[in-house]
């Protein structure tokens, strides 16, 4: 569905050059749901204009079902979706619903066919008493719901979300997600989203790209997330008296009166690492704790470029 | 006062940013003048005086025109009127000092940047090339940059006037549109208000307008410079009490209604 | 109304009905700002008994004709609006317009109909009008040079609007240029060029042709030359002169378009 092979972007002023996308490759194919994710300025927006056709590659090959997007950007339009989490394409003065009938009039969708869809739409995304309100009358989660409806009523074969659940609330999260996840499920809808939260990932995607300077660091499943960065198991312990905790194969990570939280690399056995805890100290209580997701993905934010090193040589 | 002092900095160095569209508001100016100039010459073809006004005075008025209309008439028009709509401006009235003093203090440094940037060396550069009657003594200069700041005052508060109309309606975009085409006529900014017939022309010279444009001019070219002053000095008055009296009640609106 | 660019307008036509007083303030505030330029050469002629030998209703005419086009191409023309398209591009709405399948010159033209130019364009008409019919020369054939001289303005004014809009993909503040080129040219054209040095009537006349849009027909409809070649046989070349104009204003944007795309905002 979308396959891009080197592509880069380069942003020349006068006196700077910046390289904001630098050698990229992925395949997504069809029916697939990615996450692409890194940190602010990784390059994650400028990948998804070039997705979109709105900027062209400086250099490499983008292909987005079949077409060059930069060159046959109306084509294009006709089968992708797009919302822009922090702009909204709807039309401000005028009730939700004249909007999704000015997409329809854009995208040429049969008059049959739109109401069958519109209604569809609006029992999912619970749109209905929002129909008749003009859109600067909505909330944020309810202007994201419409948001989406209109991004997908001319029924895209591939949906590019830029941070769609930017600022909205918990409940509002959930119903944009469950509505994605029912989209990608039921009608087989590519779709490549970035975001901050890691909780749409988790819930999301199947695969997930993480972007960095410029560069991948990781394209596989989310699972597959603890075993390439070597985070290791979490080790907490209490024990009875207080004092200081050192264990071979352990890394400890901090303390708190008679409790202690430690780091086991996957490299170590855990169960070697607790025999010789168990051995050395008198222990109350011990947990072993998978590491979460999200806890890995912001080590990757936070350490960026070094962990992308230390996935290929190990450091 | 230092505070009001500090704002006129901070508005003047804001208005320092837009170099850009600096340029090419004296390349405007510049070309509006020259046209103004040769409709004017040519119009002195025919005639040496014309309303008590000759060409070199109505030369000067044109160039004094193009100094006052960046000051006048300028590209942030909108924005306290539309603070006022945003409801942004009630946080002003938290703010330490007079509403209207920092207001006017803001605004004053940015139409000042406008004069010394845009304004006057387009003045000076006219000056020398063309025969305008400009003053040549210390205290004619004076005089001259005395009513230009009365006409920055002027311009300022009137501003303001026309803003608070975001007060008491949405449609306050709308009257400013519906006003503006008289302000620009009455101001004489289509035609030296001496060339207005009977009561119009009275008013022209000496109505609320007058020192936005007609009285720079008159002090400019030295016809009854002091009286001049004196009008602009008046209607500055007249205006800052008007503006006194609309911040009360816009004030008190709020108050009551909560914006 | 098949089309999806009438849906545009059609949507901010209702948006624009949703405040019908400011939209009644506004466009009244269109025929006063006519009237108001309309009585400064009736004013001037009668102090100085005309202006380049042309009587006021003479002179009224080339503001009614200039004012007609401008309103007309204002009409469409606010979505490039240096003004406007500047904050369409900082705002990143621009990118929003190019994932949509339309053309996006047509969909900026269209998707901010602005129906108070409407009014600047009837008033102008009215002063045309008023001039042509106290002069005595209304019949057919000069009203339908007025109304072609009206839409070649129209032509004009829109086409230096493209370039301005062409030009903000550059630099945002750049476009004003193209302010000055369609303010300024008409400013110039509500006068006789006769008042102006030769210099400056050829460059308005052929390369910025605003000169060929509301004087040549002018001229053309009072029956009289003008200073050096210009003279209602110039009014051939109108069509030819304008194309080229409005050629090249669509060749900027295109470029435009393309310098947008590889380097974004």
């Amino acid at each position: 569905m979308i396959s891009a092979q080197g592509l880069t972007k380069r942003f020349s002023t006068r006196r700077s050059e910046l390289t904001a996308v630098d050698g990229v490759d992925f395949d997504i194919a069809d029916g697939e749901f990615v996450g692409y994710v890194g940190p602010n300025g990784a390059g994650k927006s400028t990948t998804i204009k070039m997705m979109c056709g709105i900027l062209r590659p400086t250099a490499g090959r983008i292909v987005v079902d079949g077409l060059v997007p930069c060159d046959d950007r109306r084509k294009l339009s006709r089968r992708m979706g797009v919302v822009f989490g922090q702009r909204s394409q709807l039309w401000w003065d005028l009730p939700l619903r004249v909007s999704f009938q000015l997409v329809r009039r854009l995208y040429g969708v049969e008059p049959l066919a739109f109401q069958c869809r519109l209604a569809q739409l609006t029992d999912l995304l619970e749109l209905g008493p929002l129909l008749e309100r003009p859109v600067r009358a909505l909330s944020l989660g309810q202007r994201m719901r419409g948001e989406l409806a209109a991004a997908v009523l001319p029924a895209p074969r591939v949906l590019f979300l830029d941070e769609p659940t930017i600022g909205l609330d918990i409940e509002a999260k959930a119903a944009v997600r469950s509505f994605l996840a029912e989209l990608n499920r039921e009608q087989g809808t590519t779709t490549v989203l970035t975001t901050h939260d890691l909780g749409d990932i988790v819930q999301l995607c199947r695969r997930i790209l993480i972007i960095d300077h410029g560069r991948v660091i990781y394209d596989g499943s989310v699972e597959g997330l603890r075993e390439a960065f070597d985070v290791g198991r979490g080790l907490v312990v209490d024990l009875f008296q207080e004092g200081p905790v050192e264990v071979e194969g352990a890394i400890l990570l901090r303390s708190e009166g008679r409790r202690h939280w430690l780091q086991v690399p996957r490299s170590q056995r855990t169960a070697d690492v607790v025999g010789r805890m168990l051995a050395s100290y008198e222990v109350e209580d011990l947990t072993v704790e998978e590491p979460d997701i999200e806890d890995v993905v912001r080590r990757i934010y936070r350490e960026g470029g070094v962990l992308g090193d230390s996935s290929n040589g190990g450091s | 006062m230092g505070g009001y002092a500090a704002l006129y900095w901070a508005g003047f160095r804001r208005q320092s940013r837009y170099v850009a569209s600096l340029t090419v508001g004296i390349a405007a100016n510049v070309f509006f003048g020259i046209i103004r100039s040769a409709l004017f010459v040519t119009l002195y073809r025919q005639r040496d005086q014309v309303a008590g006004l000759d060409i070199t005075a109505v030369l000067t008025y044109v160039w004094i025109l193009q100094v006052v209309f960046g000051v006048v008439f300028i590209s942030w028009i909108w924005e306290f009127a539309d603070s006022v709509r945003s409801g942004d401006f009630a946080a002003e009235l938290v703010r330490p000092g007079a509403v209207l003093g920092r207001l006017l203090a803001v605004d004053l440094g940015r139409s000042s940047f406008a004069l010394a940037t845009r304004g006057l060396p387009q003045l000076v550069v006219a000056g020398i090339v063309l025969d305008l009657r400009l003053p040549t003594t210390p205290p004619g200069v004076v005089m001259l940059a005395l009513s230009l700041a009365l006409c920055a005052v002027a311009a300022s508060e009137l501003r303001f006037l026309f803003g608070s109309l975001a007060f008491w309606t949405p449609d306050y975009r709308g009257w400013w549109t519906m006003l503006f085409g008289f302000l620009w006529f009455t101001g004489g900014f289509l035609v030296p208000v001496e060339f207005f017939p009977g009561a119009l022309r009275w008013i022209g010279e000496y109505g609320p307008l007058s020192g936005l444009l007609a009285m720079p001019v008159r002090v400019a070219t030295g016809r009854g410079a002091a009286s001049a002053l004196a009008v602009q000095a008046c209607w500055v008055l007249i205006a800052a009490a008007a503006c006194h009296a609309v911040m009360a009640t816009a004030e008190r609106r709020m108050v009551i209604h909560g914006g | 109304m098949g089309s999806p660019y009438g849906a545009l307008a059609g949507a901010k036509l209702r948006s624009l009905a949703s405040s019908p007083r400011l939209l009644m303030l506004r466009s009244a505030g269109d025929v006063v700002i006519v009237a108001m330029e309309a009585l400064a050469p009736l004013l001037l002629v009668s102090r100085f008994g005309s202006i380049a030998g042309w009587s006021g209703p003479e002179v009224v005419m080339l503001i009614g004709v200039a004012r007609t086009g401008e309103g007309l191409a204002l009409i469409v023309g606010r979505g490039i609006d240096p003004n406007t398209f500047g904050d369409t591009v900082r705002l990143g709405r621009f990118d929003q317009i190019l994932t949509r399948p339309v053309s996006p010159l047509l969909w900026l033209l269209t998707s901010d109909v602005e129906l108070r130019f409407v009014f600047r364009a009837v008033a102008g008409a009215g002063v045309v009008l008023w001039s042509a019919h106290s002069l005595g020369v209304l019949s057919p054939g000069t009203a339908a040079v007025l109304a072609a001289a009206a839409v070649s303005s129209a032509v004009f004014v829109l086409s230096t609007l493209v370039i301005g809009a062409a030009m903000t993909f550059r630099t945002v503040e750049g476009s004003d240029f193209a302010l000055l080129l369609s303010n300024g040219g008409m400013g110039l054209a509500a006068f006789p060029l006769e008042v102006y040095s030769s210099a400056l009537r050829l460059i308005f006349t052929f390369l910025v042709p605003v000169g060929l849009c509301v004087y040549v027909p002018v001229l053309t409809v009072l029956d009289r030359d003008g200073p050096g070649l210009l003279g209602p046989g110039l009014l051939p070349l109108l069509p030819i002169v304008l194309g080229v104009f409005g050629g090249l204003s669509l060749l900027a944007w295109r470029r435009g378009i393309r310098h947008y795309e590889s380097t974004g905002s």
